[in-house]
């Protein structure tokens, strides 16, 4: 943090006093220099370069072994039987998991009025879009025959044949397309006005026309800020139950099956919770390094962090919960396989998964019970870095453990990933980074209209007394000032 | 029920021992100790290609071709017909039927009609027919690796047999396999006549020497004894795989399980005595682990007691289990007399044999459980092989014909064979192969695979079978008799001629009995010999090592054996038999060299440690297989790997393919070709990482001990007597679970047939019979070693191995697997394209051209029985000309699957339609037993059973009915229609 903000005590905990949301300090009018500066810059930092340099080799790596996949078959990855479904479908679950920050905050908090979302909304909704993205991947490459894959859409066909609805796997498709399509729609959706404030500063001309295209002749009139505001509450109830669903369905691709440890009710909530905590880990990943880089730090504050810090607590514990659940509910079923199952994740052949899981996602999160060290930048990167690390081991465990040792001890084998598996997680990764890259070079990072919403001179009066709907008007009219 | 067994799989789990946990994770920070996935090599597997500008202008000429144009009479395009044929192996007709498409044979059934057979075949028969379509058969005449024609081969002979009749064949040898044919011994005896001097040996790297020498000293001539396993009650089995390794083991095997189940007649009792594991031994109600050569004390010991004499003074006898053993042995065999058999195998020494005929001669079983057939004379075996040799060596033979075999490869290497043939002037191999041999040969002769063949050879009960070709030789190559006749005449005869000869001299020459006899596949022989009582031999002197109980550390005996696959090495080739897992050992495309427990604790090895065996100033390095129930001190080293040039699959030094395996010939020296005693053995300190296809990973006590309960719940078994007393085998909360209503609307089955299966444990034998046949049924491919480690063997039928007791002296139960075809499939609900559903008849179908591979079925499916295509494994453009030979052998009836999808086990729906379609269009309805599964039809020991549940007086309907049978995993409720029958054994109360 700058000398200049920390005379600034917008982290107070006065209690009679609601502490600002965004630095006290700022205008409307630096609001909008600030976001739009960034995309407006003739030459992004140096850092940019090297990291879009970086994420563009490895999406290349990715796409070349994709190719090297279809061409030659799904057995150059490490899957084999009984681990019949290995890395893809961990990337797949992990992926998805990170996409769910995006729409929980920009939704649900959205519905709930917690304000201090909109500086970290628009940059989570964009994580979401890239994450959806990487995990829509790999269930597409993972099928056998990937020129086929297209039969798992309801499609009329020729052969009249639907798909099979019983499996959760076409359930999968619905939801994660589902998913998609609105978090896509929700994020273009609040940008409209921040592009339309892109479209009036820009000078190069084809900014100008593309920024003009995307920003559907927004003119900022009240008619227009009426209608925005109606859709985008429509678009986040619609999106909330979505929060849900998703992981909820991705889990019945385990939950459904009957393997022990994979044939559970508690898994659906389970995922959702650990879902959002990897997602809001993902989040601070990138916000931390992006607010400095790119001097949002006033509009980010060290709050914003700390609050997602605080929901990343929470959702670790109830990961935790689940986790001792499991164990409670295997050995209350008195099934012997049940048991067996959580036993051997435990302290079987892949307990070192299983307790970098738990060491990742349970014990290490409880550093952010203390105050100092949920606002240290070194402590938060350190922690968030291992949630993400845990929460994809999570999967790992889930999957592979029951694969490997279920019903027959005489089919038992062990999992090792081969060179192309663990190319494609770390390819993955490039992907993301390449789009989240490309996102905070061009496109308006962080709510702008938003922002100046939740400020205090959006208000008028400091006891407020406006409808939200107005304050709102009143702030996106001032961007076009 | 029994008492709860402790089910583990391997040595190493059990060992809970700081080493072992050292080694755990090792295993485990290094995941990757599997070489990558390479498809170099499962491309190869069926062999690779030999360039050869074109293989059909060596065809012979031949009067016979069909031209489909006019279709002959009784001949329709695409209908299967089925040949009557014979397969001359272990020096005895193995009788066989083969199907055959348009002319092209592609699978081997037993000859239903021969009492050898029944229908049933073994593992060898069935792979065949991959033998049959390996391209890299041998297509041309050679001559010190130039190509040649038969004519050059004609004028070389013409030239030396004028000399020969010069000298009265002086310098001319013979040497070939064992053949039992009748035509062969005859032209040998004539070209005998030409060249009174001339040499005939015969020589088997894994022969019956033993038991021929053992009968000259019991009866003055050469025998093998036949026996009747379904008269006997009491079976003891000393150092013999009686129930696979015998020439006649496949009907052993019937007689040996007609009598297994508690339902039947009464049921017999199985003691082994044995050095290592054998399937006979996994059988058996009590196995005794003994050293070889302890082995032949053993059966001295029981002779005597059996005479009521003194016992052999041997230390070992005295420990408190042996005795037991043996003096329950005895009481037990003399309170069967005349239904009991003894049985001791071929590396047991002749003495011993001489032995064992005089227990079954004071047991009575003479002419009713043991009967002999007589062995054609000749010199044969390693003594005759070594006399050639040093004849050889001497330069003393100037012409050598191999018809058939390999010496050069499985020769014992005191001989030198290898330096002693490359001195002789003109060596001429005949063979199927360019193999070893064949390589250093001055010529080589291309030699018809016997589906190519006309022929005849003699069964184990003395039947004379005929063999008939079920295909033109594909490339110009003749066969043995073919040969022989021409060395004899000097021009040359069709082997049909031959054969048609021969028959008239023996049924006549009407056309009617000759088409008769074609169409049944044999006639009948001479029968079995009768032989007089046998004569009484001497204990030879011991050894201080055979009556020791234990021996110095680092001091071990070698037992030399067939391999359960590669047998003594003419199948190496074969990706079938090579990839086919062991039944005790469960690896595949590689040997090691079996250990006991205590014997690799003290050496301090693990499972593919390397060791460095020294025996006879020669030594040899390979891994270590620490088998559960290996005699301490004694090694087992199967022969039959490290082929120099067997081919792409086997190795081959021309190809550049590494040996699969390790050559154990290099240990085998003609006086201890088979028990080598006083051996040496001390770790490298290297590993090798050999594929098994169960256990391949260490396990930790948590595994084990969640096996060892899963195992319980999947193989039932009970003693025969707790069965009587309460047949109830199934518990009462695995009813619970089954009678609880289902979540779903069940399916109902409208079809007119319910198709079930039971599999009897009782009987099951783990021959590996059903794995080969359903792989060539159904078009399975070979994946090669490196996938076999990746865990992506493709057979549809597996057998599933448990050990039980302790580590030193275990039991084993084993469970053929295939797809239970569940009434309430987990597979079916989850695949998202509906590829996999059921029929109306209740078969589990699987829709290769729908399924897109997400791989859910196979997860959900909880005995993992679904197989998936990871690549492209008969992939065409890899394969070019050779793929012309090879696409021949697939069964037209089954879909070739591409990569991308999942396959299983179908219940042969092929087969269903084959019979159920026509039965419809003849408006009857199918009687039980018509539709045979591969598996089913090949099971020797008719284990499998398959049929109509609807029909109550199937078998299957029957089996399903039985006290005995079990659901597998009832809280699943799957509904199977395979369902087990639990196994029963018949241990002796006396001991314990």
């Amino acid at each position: 943090m700058s000398n200049e903000l920390s005379s600034v005590d917008f982290l107070a905990d006065d209690p009679t006093q609601r502490a600002p949301l965004v630095s006290p300090d700022l205008e409307f009018k630096d609001v909008t220099e600030t976001v739009c500066g960034v995309a407006e810059k003739p030459r992004p930092p140096k850092a940019w370069y090297v990291a879009f340099g970086i994420s563009l080799a490895l999406t290349g790596m990715l796409f070349s072994m994709i190719a090297y996949l279809v061409i030659t078959g799904v057995g150059v990855w490490g899957n084999n039987s009984p681990a019949f479904w290995g890395f893809p479908i961990v990337n797949f679950v992990f992926w998805v998991g990170i996409g769910h920050a995006g729409t929980l905050i920009s939704a649900i908090l959205f519905l709930f009025r917690q304000k201090w979302r909109t500086s970290i909304n628009r940059f989570a909704e964009a994580m979401t879009i890239f994450a959806v993205v990487c995990a829509g991947l790999f269930p597409g490459i993972h099928v056998g025959r990937i020129w086929f894959a297209y039969w798992l859409f309801p499609i009329p066909n020729q052969m009249e044949m639907w798909p099979n609805f019983r499996s959760p796997l076409l359930w999968d498709v619905f939801a994660v397309g589902t998913y998609a399509t609105v978090s896509l729609l929700f994020w273009y959706f609040g940008m409209i006005p921040d592009l339309a404030s892109l479209r009036d500063r820009a000078k190069g001309k084809i900014a100008k026309l593309l920024y003009g295209i995307f920003s559907l002749g927004w003119s900022g009139s009240a008619r227009h800020w009426h209608r925005y505001e109606r859709a985008y509450l429509i678009l986040a109830a619609l999106a909330t139950p979505l929060v849900l669903s998703v992981h909820s369905v991705v889990s019945f691709d385990f939950a459904v099956a009957q393997l022990p440890g994979w044939h559970s009710t508690i898994l659906p909530p389970y995922f959702v919770a650990g879902a959002i905590f990897s997602g809001f880990a993902m989040v601070v990943t990138l916000m931390l390094p992006a607010r400095l880089l790119f001097g949002l730090e006033k509009i980010v504050t060290m709050r914003h962090i700390e609050n997602m810090n605080k929901v990343i607590l929470a959702t670790g514990m109830m990961v935790g919960y689940a986790y001792a659940m499991e164990f409670f509910i295997a050995w209350y079923s008195g099934s012997p396989s049940e048991r067996f199952v959580f036993i051997n994740r435990a302290f079987g052949n892949y307990a070192w998964a299983y307790w970098i899981m738990v060491s990742c996602n349970v014990f290490i999160p409880q550093l952010f019970w203390f105050k100092k060290l949920r606002r240290n930048p070194w402590v938060i990167m350190f922690v968030v870095l291992f949630v993400n690390v845990g929460m994809w081991f999570e999967r790992f465990v889930i999957a592979v453990t029951s694969l490997t040792r279920d019903f027959t001890p005489a089919s038992w084998g062990y999992f090792s990933p081969t060179w192309i598996d663990i190319g494609m997680l770390v390819g993955s990764f490039g992907l993301f980074f390449t789009l989240f890259l490309l996102f905070l070079r061009f496109l308006p990072i962080v709510a702008i209209s938003e922002v100046k919403g939740v400020m205090p001179q959006a208000h008028g009066h400091q006891d407020g007394g406006h409808g939200e709907v107005k304050e709102a008007a009143e702030a996106g009219a001032s961007t076009n000032s | 029920m029994t008492a709860k067994k402790t089910y583990w799989r391997s040595l190493d789990e059990l060992a809970d021992s700081p080493d072992f946990r050292r080694f755990l994770e090792r295993e485990f920070q290094d995941p990757e100790n599997i070489p990558p996935v390479t498809r170099r090599r499962f491309l190869q597997l069926m062999g690779a290609s030999i360039a050869l500008a074109s293989a059909a202008g060596c065809r012979w000429e031949e009067d016979h071709l069909v031209p489909l144009s006019s279709r002959p009479e009784g001949f329709a395009p695409g209908v299967p017909r089925h040949f009557s044929t014979t397969w001359d192996f272990m020096g005895v007709g193995q009788p066989l039927v083969i199907t055959s498409y348009d002319g092209r044979p592609i699978k081997v059934e037993g000859n239903p009609d021969h009492p050898m057979s029944l229908g049933a075949t073994n593992t060898f028969a069935q792979a065949m027919i991959l033998e049959l379509y390996d391209p890299e058969r041998s297509r041309l005449v050679l001559s010190k690796g130039e190509e040649k024609t038969w004519t050059d081969f004609f004028r070389l002979w013409q030239g030396l047999a004028k000399t020969f009749k010069g000298n009265g064949g002086e310098g001319l040898a013979f040497l070939g396999l064992e053949s039992s044919s009748q035509i062969a011994a005859e032209l040998e005896g004539r070209l005998k006549k030409t060249f009174p001097k001339a040499r005939f040996v015969s020589y088997e790297a894994a022969g019956r020497d033993n038991v021929r020498e053992g009968a000259r000293l019991a009866f003055g001539t050469e025998l093998e004894p036949v026996y009747e396993l379904e008269r006997a009650d009491i079976i003891a089995s000393f150092d013999c795989d009686l129930l696979h390794g015998e020439p006649a083991s496949v009907s052993y095997q019937r007689g040996f399980a007609r009598r297994r189940s508690p339902e039947g007649a009464e049921m017999n009792r199985l003691y082994a005595v044995e050095s290592s594991y054998t399937p006979t031994g996994a059988m058996a109600d009590h196995r005794l682990p003994l050293r070889s050569e302890q082995v032949g004390v053993m059966i001295a010991a029981l002779e005597a007691k059996l005479m009521g004499e003194a016992l052999p003074k041997a230390e070992f006898l005295a420990d408190g289990k042996i005795k037991q053993f043996l003096d329950v042995l005895a009481e037990d065999l003399l309170a069967h007399k005349g239904k009991a058999v003894v049985a001791a195998g071929p590396q047991q020494p002749a003495w011993v044999h001489a032995k064992v005929f005089n227990i079954n001669a004071k047991l009575g079983g003479w002419g009713s459980t043991v009967r002999f057939r007589s062995v054609p004379a000749g010199d044969k075996g390693i003594k005759a092989l070594a006399s050639l040799a040093s004849e050889m060596k001497a330069g003393k033979i100037q012409t050598l014909f191999v018809l058939e075999g390999n010496p050069v490869y499985d020769a014992p290497k005191d001989l030198d064979f290898e330096a002693s043939f490359a001195k002789v002037p003109t060596t001429v191999h005949l063979g199927t192969r360019v193999d070893e041999t064949g390589k250093l040969a001055t010529w080589h002769l291309p030699l018809s695979h016997p589906f190519e063949s006309w022929g005849e050879a003699v069964g184990a009960d003395g039947s004379l079978c005929l063999s008939q070709p079920l295909i033109e030789p594909l490339y110009g190559s003749a066969s043995r008799i073919e040969l022989l006749a021409f060395l004899e005449k000097g021009s040359w005869t069709k082997g049909k001629d031959l054969v048609r000869e021969w028959f008239k001299g023996r049924k006549g020459s009407k056309d009617e009995d000759w088409k008769k006899a074609l169409i049944r596949g044999f006639l009948p022989g001479e029968g079995f010999a009768s032989v007089g009582a046998p004569k009484r031999v001497p204990l030879p002197k011991l050894g201080a090592s055979a009556t020791a109980s234990r021996l110095p550390a680092g001091q071990v005996e070698l037992v030399f054996g067939a391999d359960r696959s590669t047998y003594d090495g003419r199948f190496a080739n074969n990706g079938w038999l090579q990839e086919l897992p062991d039944f005790i050992t469960k690896l595949t495309w590689d040997n090691a060299a079996f250990i006991g427990f205590q014997t690799a604790k003290d050496l301090g090895l693990k499972n593919g440690d390397m060791i460095r065996l020294s025996h006879g100033g020669r030594s040899l390095e390979l891994p270590a297989y620490l088998l559960p129930g290996q005699a301490e001190g004694s090694v087992f080293l199967p022969l039959g790997y490290g082929r120099r040039e067997a081919g792409t699959v086997g190795g081959s030094k021309e190809k550049g393919v590494e040996p699969v395996g390790f050559d154990t010939n290099l240990l085998r020296s003609s006086q201890a070709a088979w028990i080598a005693t006083g051996a040496k053995v001390e770790p490298t300190g290297a590993h090798f990482t050999l594929a098994m296809t169960q256990d391949h990973f260490a396990i930790d006590a948590i595994g084990m001990k969640g096996r060892r309960e899963k195992a319980e719940s999947l193989i039932l078994e009970a003693d025969l007597e707790e069965f009587r007393k309460d047949p109830e085998i199934v518990d009462e909360e695995s009813k619970t679970f089954l009678e609880a209503p289902s979540l779903f609307t069940e399916i109902e089955y409208k079809g007119e047939q319910k198709w079930g299966m039971s599999i009897d444990l009782a009987k099951c034998t783990g021959c590996n019979a059903c794995v080969v046949a359903c792989q060539s049924e159904n078009n399975i491919p070979v994946v090669g070693k490196e996938q076999v480690l990746h865990g992506r063997e493709m057979h549809w039928i597996r057998i599933d191995r448990y050990f039980s007791g302790e580590p030193e002296d275990p039991q084993i139960v084993q469970q053929p697997m295939p797809c239970l075809q569940c009434e309430l499939a987990p597979c079916e609900q989850v695949c998202p394209v509906a590829a996999t559903t059921h029929s109306e008849e209740g078969l589990n179908d699987m829709a290769y051209n729908r399924c897109i591979g997400t791989r859910y079925c196979a997860n959900n499916c909880p005995v993992k029985v679904r197989r998936f295509n990871y690549f492209n494994y008969f992939k065409k453009e890899d394969y070019d000309e050779s793929f012309e030979v090879k696409k021949l052998i697939f069964n037209p009836e089954v879909t070739i699957r591409h990569r991308g999808v999942m396959e299983k086990c179908t219940y042969c729906v092929q087969r269903i339609k084959a019979v159920k379609i026509p039965a419809k269009n003849e408006g009857r309805t199918l009687k039980d037993g018509e539709i045979k599964t591969a598996c089913e039809q090949v099971c020797p020991a008719e284990a499998i059973r398959f049929g109509d549940l609807k029909d109550e007086g199937s078998r299957v309907s029957k089996d399903h009915s039985n006290p005995r049978v079990y659901e597998l995993l009832p809280e699943l409720k799957l509904k199977a229609r395979t369902k087990y029958l639990a196994r029963i054994r018949n241990p002796n109360k006396k001991l314990g």
